[in-house]
């Protein structure tokens, strides 16, 4: 009894060690979502292949395969991969696949897949808007419905809005009031796991600040 | 106690148990070194990204048998087995390019490919939406490209020496009885379906695949929207009618309702014609479009539309000077298509279709009366089938059940046709640049009791990126038309033998393309020279070359493209005496497409001007038959659409005009029985404008 309570504890213990292991490798990571933008797209890449690595081994984490998805998603901003994008894009798909299976109807997810759809949108804007436009707003809706509160897909909506020429509905005031819904969002937001999505206050403080340009 | 110690220690030696170094490099197979790569052990966290060198060094604990993985975007990823033993281990990895599309090679000898998803194609659906002087028509929008013909005085395409109803047209790999409105004389009507039904377009010339049949110049091949991607509604105010459109999202489900209604009586008024018309067009319809997806892969569509027109016009009858012949036609049509496609698993997908169609033209000659009917049910099954990855195969059958009957005054004439098909088509890639398509299609007409075989074979040989050397070849078999097979069955499938080579260079903006052509026909139906009946003598050919060329690149906003044809065509059918050149073929043709976007007025502009030298017409008083030429066509049209908003919704303000130059185009002559009086065949209208707008009402 005693020896397999002994077991049983080494056994809790590697258990824990292992995703204490997932815990810290990831977590090297997701705390560098916010220095993104700043960072060289060479170390962005190589962070993105550091995550890809732990999404390849967990495949059960819903966390490592969202942040595989982001981080490959990210240097499709860089015009260095700008005739690159289309696989960078298939490569999101997958990862955002495989996490919507593990965690079904997640809100966050569904924010990543509303981002990814712009990057696919930028590669011929003028023959892809209508497509990819459509996909957008309808993942941001997806992501509203499954959880209100998201401040990244408020954040992300209010970008469509601002990004939008005044004349056909968008621009900079009708996106502030989106944008301060997006503000009280994140306000109040508290991620309920360490690893989860907690990005995108920089990216709302950019955003507000492009009427002092 | 002791035992825990060893087991502890055993535990804590595993982890200690000294470190591996892999290091190499990372290259493709063309030498070219591959920095930021990712290589890695499966199924641990060890790993590294190569430097700028294409070099790799990493450590790692683990021992024994490993496999090592490398990954670079838009390479295949490679796996190889090492054993570490904590000797320092140097790999050299070598990876192949993913075989994308813009990279293996494509057979497209004879097509033109308009496509949202694919990345290597002429056109894109919008494309076709947005050419002036097309008006929202895709066979208009088609006459731009090279290959076709201008034909002011009927609808259709008229593709490289063939009539019209040598091109079909096919919505998901299923005929389209009749894809054009119905129309009266020496005047064209539009296609039946919007092009913004359809998520891509193949566009074949000649030479194309097994899995079509019973055309001899031409297929338009159509390939349906899946799910609408959002619930929203539109509305469509035309200087002439009015639309309204909603589409119902939901997670694997959507619906789409149309409803349109046209008028041109108003519009006449407005701007006069000089077609005499005794009820102007008007055209009501109604179209439901469904799509489910049933699980991840498998598909489910249905899209059906009715639609009922009215309309007469009064013309001079030339044989009796001063009276006019009144030619109404009321016309109901219902089409359904419906289709399901699936993976089944082990590289095999399957798709199966049913589609149902009835065509009444109820038309009145001053007091006789004219019936056309038509209806045709139909089933279609392909598979595909992965056999390799070099190897693919395409296979299936169709089956169709068409009832026509057609009656003028107290005479009529009906017949049934039980028409059935099968196709096998194989893919292979001989080698990275070398693709060929080898088919061959079995078609057994009920009617005439004959059978054919009919085998198609392309090539494509990839000579650089960008460019590509294609070569096709096929026979083609088409059933005579109704109206001789409402007479007599004794015929044989008409048909066609197409050679077609061409050299294309796509490059992401820009496309250029050459195409030379030589086409045989045999076995047309031909009169019995002093007789009343036909047989399937006749013969024709047509040769030429078609080139193209489209940039969006050399100018900011601006996208433009250029075509010309020069043909050779003679035929020696129907009621030829001779051979002589039909009256649908120009020697020169060419078209310019211009498309140009100003941002600061949120406008688009678009200039298409159309070319074409005479076309022969049939002049009783010439012995040489079909030895008079019409006057040169030239056709400069405009369109504009201005992006804005009403009350806050999306909105497009559209403007025509057609013949902006204001050139008196003759299409042809119609002369009297005897030969004595003549009428030339003119557009309804010297110069047309059309306006509209449309409002999409999003619900966010």
């Amino acid at each position: 009894m005693k020896k397999f309570l002994f077991f049983f504890l080494i056994t809790a213990v590697l258990v824990n060690a292992q995703d204490d292991k997932f815990e810290k490798a990831l977590g090297k990571y997701v705390k560098m979502l916010d220095s993104l933008y700043t960072i060289s797209f060479d170390d962005m890449i190589k962070a993105k292949n550091g995550v890809e690595r732990i999404a390849e081994k967990e495949t059960g984490k819903w966390q490592a395969q969202y942040y595989a998805a982001f981080f490959t998603l990210m240097p499709v901003f860089r015009d260095t991969v700008k005739s690159n994008i289309d696989p960078y894009l298939d490569m999101v798909d997958k990862y955002l696949d495989k996490a919507d299976e593990l965690s079904p109807k997640n809100s966050e997810v569904y924010v990543l897949k509303a981002f990814a759809a712009t990057g696919r949108l930028m590669v011929n804007p003028m023959a892809r808007w209508e497509k990819y436009g459509a996909i957008f707003s309808r993942n941001i809706e997806l992501a509203l419905e499954y959880n209100p509160d998201n401040p990244r897909a408020h954040a992300l909506r209010a970008l469509s809005v601002l990004n939008m020429p005044e004349a056909f509905g968008g621009g900079y005031e009708k996106a502030k009031p989106l944008m301060d819904t997006a503000s009280e969002m994140f306000a109040k937001f508290v991620p309920a796991h360490k690893l989860d999505p907690d990005w995108g206050r920089d990216m709302l403080e950019e955003m507000k600040n492009r009427n002092k340009k | 106690m002791s035992k825990t110690i060893l087991f502890l220690t055993i535990l804590i030696a595993g982890v200690l148990n000294g470190q591996t170094l892999i290091k190499g490099t990372v290259k493709s197979g063309t030498g070219e070194v591959l920095p930021s790569a990712n290589i890695f052990i499966k199924d641990t966290y060890d790993g590294n990204s190569s430097d700028l060198n294409g070099n790799f060094s990493f450590e790692t604990e683990e021992a024994g048998d490993v496999i090592l993985v490398a990954k670079f975007i838009g390479y295949k990823a490679k796996e190889i087995p090492l054993k570490l033993d904590k000797k320092e281990i140097i790999v050299d990895i070598v990876l192949e390019p993913e075989a994308t599309e813009l990279k293996t090679v494509v057979i497209s000898a004879g097509a033109f490919e308009a496509s949202d998803e694919k990345k290597a194609v002429v056109m894109r659906p919008l494309d076709i939406v947005t050419t002036a002087g097309a008006n929202g028509d895709i066979y208009s929008a088609l006459t731009t490209l090279p290959g076709t013909q201008q034909v002011g005085e009927q609808e259709g395409l008229f593709v490289r020496g063939g009539s019209a109803a040598e091109t079909k047209t096919f919505i998901d790999d299923m005929l389209v009885q009749n894809p054009y409105f119905s129309s009266v004389p020496d005047l064209p009507s539009r296609g039946r379906f919007s092009p913004f039904l359809f998520k891509g377009t193949i566009f074949s010339t000649g030479g194309y695949s097994a899995q079509y049949g019973q055309a001899l110049s031409s297929a338009l091949i159509l390939k349906s929207q899946d799910l609408a991607p959002d619930t929203r509604s539109s509305i469509s105010v035309l200087a002439a009618g009015v639309g309204a459109f909603h589409s119902q999202r939901w997670e694997n489900t959507s619906v789409g309702v149309s409803l349109d209604y046209f008028n041109l009586g108003p519009y006449f008024k407005a701007f006069p014609q000089r077609t005499e018309w005794d009820k102007s067009p008007e055209t009501a319809s109604g179209t439901f479009i469904f799509r489910h997806k049933t699980s991840k892969t498998g598909m489910l569509k249905a899209y059906s539309t009715y639609n009922a027109s009215d309309v007469a016009l009064l013309q001079s009858n030339l044989d009796v000077p001063g009276t006019k012949t009144r030619f109404g036609l009321k016309n109901k049509n219902f089409y359904l298509n419906s289709g399901y496609s699936d993976i089944l698993g082990d590289d095999l997908t399957m798709s199966v279709g049913y589609s149902f169609t009835v065509n009444n033209d109820d038309i009145l000659i001053d007091a006789v009366p004219v019936d056309r009917d038509n209806d045709l049910n139909q089933v279609k099954a392909t598979f595909q089938k992965g056999i390799s990855t070099n190897l693919f195969v395409t296979f299936g059958g169709e089956y169709q059940h068409l009832n026509i009957k057609n009656s003028l005054g107290g005479l009529s004439a009906e017949y049934q046709e039980n028409y059935s098909a099968a196709f096998v088509e194989a893919d292979f890639f001989i080698t990275n640049n070398l693709a060929a398509r080898a088919g061959l299609r079995f078609d057994n007409s009920n009617v005439i009791n004959k059978q054919s075989l009919a085998p198609r074979l392309s090539l494509a040989w990839k000579l650089s990126d960008l460019s590509t050397l294609n070569f096709a070849y096929g026979r083609f078999y088409q059933l005579p038309d109704a109206q001789y097979l409402n007479f007599s069955r004794d015929y044989q499938f008409e048909n066609a033998t197409h050679y077609i080579a061409n050299y294309q260079i796509l490059a992401d903006k820009r496309v250029f393309r050459v195409e030379f052509y030589y086409k045989q026909y045999d076995n047309l139906v031909k009169k019995i020279p002093n007789g009343f009946f036909y047989d399937n003598s006749g013969t024709g050919y047509a040769k030429g070359i078609d080139l193209f060329w489209r940039d969006s690149e050399s100018f900011k906003y601006v996208d433009y493209w250029l075509s010309y044809s020069w043909l050779d065509t003679k035929r020696d059918y129907r009621e030829f005496p001779t051979l002589a050149t039909p009256t649908f073929a120009a020697e020169h043709t060419a078209s310019l497409v211009y498309k140009h976007y100003v941002p600061d007025l949120n406008t688009y502009l678009g200039f298409t001007y159309r070319f074409a030298t005479g076309r022969p017409y049939f002049n009783p008083n010439n012995p040489v038959f079909n030895g008079d030429k019409t006057r040169e066509y030239h056709d400069l049209s405009f369109n504009g659409s201005y992006l804005t908003n009403l009350w806050g919704y999306f909105t497009i303000v559209y403007l025509s005009v057609s013949n902006l130059l204001g050139y008196e185009n003759i299409f042809s002559y119609r002369y009297s029985t005897d030969g004595s009086v003549s009428q030339e065949v003119i557009p309804p209208v010297l110069r047309s404008v059309f306006f509209g707008f449309f409002v999409s009402l999003d619900y966010k």
